[in-house]
């Protein structure tokens, strides 16, 4: 009995608690940052400019600030989280033995869908009842269908914008 | 020392594995980046795996010995 809880249950127990903090960790904004190609995004997360979509929502706390990039890189749908996750280990296996671009060259996977914006923002009024989603009866249906980007039609366009960084003035707070 | 006995010599074998196996996940819960995860499901987990299949092992082959005789 001794042996079976040394050498079976105790080593279950143990791998499955840290394998739970770990992933717990792998949330964190700590950790994604924690890649060198991934400073520069980390700085537009400061960047004084409420234009800045990720750095107004991380600095305005729209998001969890120390899950920042967890909260609107993962995917709302069924196994979105396993999804984020292998997308982490094929990042770790570019990084280490591909060639990993330049910061600015980084591109998504698939287009930003409106699915992650609309987990939080659905139904809050600024969204549902905000002038310009108003202006036009057919923008909130498309948008909700995902038919119009809330990124890319023009409207919320400026989101990392890592190529501009250096002429940008940053946020000094929230430390 | 390892044991003669086999039975015994593979337990041992498989606890000090598992050992090994909880000192590097250990190391690696102390560690912050992606290299850290990866050490901890890779590498821990490896030697995890081998130690309780080895201790599974050593039950069963025991067992076959016990029943052939």
């Amino acid at each position: 009995m001794t042996a079976f809880l040394a050498l079976f249950a105790l080593p279950f127990l143990c791998f499955g608690m840290g394998t739970s903090s770990e992933l717990e960790h792998a949330k964190s904004t700590e950790f994604c940052l924690s890649c060198h190609i991934m400073e520069p995004y980390g700085k537009s997360l400061r960047v004084d400019d409420p234009q800045h979509l990720a750095a107004a929502h991380f600095q305005n706390h729209r998001v969890p600030a120390n899950e920042a990039c967890y909260t609107c890189h993962t995917n709302y749908a069924m196994f979105g989280g396993v999804k984020a996750k292998l997308g982490g280990l094929r990042h770790i296996y570019v990084y280490y033995f591909g060639t990993p671009p330049a910061p600015e060259n980084i591109k998504l996977y698939e287009p930003y869908n409106n699915r992650e914006c609309l987990h939080c923002h659905a139904g809050a009024r600024s969204f549902e009842e905000g002038v310009v989603h108003t202006a036009d009866p057919d923008l909130i249906p498309a948008l909700k269908a995902n038919k119009t980007s809330c990124v890319s039609s023009g409207c919320h366009a400026v989101v990392h914008d890592v190529g501009s960084l250096k002429d940008a003035k940053f946020w000094k707070g929230g430390d | 020392m390892l044991s003669t006995d086999p039975l015994e010599r593979k337990l041992q074998l498989s606890g000090i594995i598992l050992i090994l196996g909880l000192v590097v996940e250990a190391m690696c819960l102390l560690g912050h980046g992606p290299i850290a995860f990866m050490l901890f499901v890779g590498l821990g987990g490896v030697l995890f795996a081998i130690g309780i299949l080895l201790y599974l092992h050593s039950l069963v082959s025991a067992n076959v010995g016990t029943s052939k005789q």
